[in-house]
């Protein structure tokens, strides 16, 4: 019995090694570089852009009337967009074009032009807008000139800024679009708050089911 | 004989009580795992990392992690939108193709004005 228990312990620890060096060896490292870290997140953006047809107007066909509207998150400057801008709610008018095929991929895009007489040193900071098709103009771009666009910038809350289309001209025509893909809004980098963040890279789209413009 | 029989059931009952024990005291801070294994590294510092997005009626869609450096290129990428320490929304994992990586498909479409922080983890490469 005394000659046994050593025995049995010597055992049971070459079986107790003998186990973790069997169990480290069945385990698998699929990843021999692991990194984790945090990223700071937008603090200023767009947070919508939507497009809404004139009363009694032809939907998918941008026409006097029409409105793009975007809505940035609290704190917008405004004098970034208008440098003639100091307070919250502004309107100025100029013309918007659409321009015909100027996408990425093709698709017409929405721009904001010169702005009327000295307002915004005439020039207003606005961004593009890809209207997810190449149909809303053909064979040119056209120009919505006497545009109206008005800013509404409560202290606080979400600052909307409205542009409703003026007369149309230039050498496209607008054309009627039924199918087509979502809106997407890239701001002008230069677009900050109050606190001087830039609106950077961040964009806004409209609804998956809002594939029709105008 | 009889000796035998008991030493065998002890040594049975010890292999299993080492599994158990082995298991427990695994610490995710452990740079190594087991006799040789290799050592965890990472690919570099996300301290540069930013996120933009791209929001629907006020709701994050997708992402934009930039600022990855050039080691991590080639790894997987995670990406966890929070609200305050909440997880509210993941996307990837997704391959790494260079400094920047855009990543559509989110587990959920929060808020943007809820989220307040990301965490970003890479697997490799």
């Amino acid at each position: 019995m005394r000659r046994a228990l050593p025995v049995m312990a010597a055992a049971v620890a070459a079986g107790m090694s003998a186990v973790g060096v069997a169990w480290a060896a069945g385990l698998t490292v699929t990843a021999q570089k692991l990194t984790a870290g945090s990223a700071a997140v937008p603090g200023f953006y767009p947070v919508s852009v939507a497009t809404t047809n004139v009363t009694g107007g032809t939907r998918g066909l941008a026409e006097t009337g029409d409105i793009l509207t975007v809505v940035f998150s609290p704190g917008l400057n405004p004098a970034t967009l208008c440098s003639s801008w100091p307070s919250r709610n502004q309107k100025v008018k100029g013309t918007v074009a659409i321009n015909d095929n100027a996408g990425s991929t093709g698709n017409d895009t929405l721009t904001v032009g010169a702005i009327n007489g000295s307002a915004c040193g005439g020039t207003f900071t606005f961004g593009t807008v890809d209207l997810g098709s190449a149909g809303y103009v053909t064979g040119g771009s056209v120009s919505f000139t006497n545009s109206t666009i008005t800013l509404s910038s409560p202290m606080g809350s979400p600052a909307t800024l409205v542009i409703t289309l003026g007369s149309a001209s230039g050498t496209g025509t607008p054309t009627r679009v039924t199918s087509g893909n979502p809106a997407i809004y890239t701001p002008a980098t230069a677009i900050q708050n109050t606190s001087g963040v830039s609106i950077g890279a961040n964009t806004s789209s409209t609804p998956i089911t809002s594939v029709v413009q105008f | 004989m009889k000796r035998f029989r008991i030493g065998a059931v002890v040594f049975a009952a010890s292999l299993a009580l080492a599994a158990q024990a082995g298991a427990n005291v695994l610490s995710a801070t452990n740079a190594t795992l087991g006799a040789g294994a290799g050592t965890v590294t990472t690919c570099g510092s996300l301290t540069s990392a930013a996120i933009a997005w791209n929001t629907t009626a006020g709701n994050v869609t997708s992402v934009t992690v930039s600022g990855i450096p050039a080691g991590c290129v080639g790894g997987s990428l995670t990406v966890t939108l929070l609200a305050g320490s909440t997880a509210v929304a993941t996307g990837g994992p997704i391959t790494v193709p260079g400094p920047s990586v855009w990543i559509a498909g989110l587990s959920a479409q929060p808020a943007a004005s809820s989220i307040n922080g990301a965490s970003l983890a890479v697997a490799g490469p």
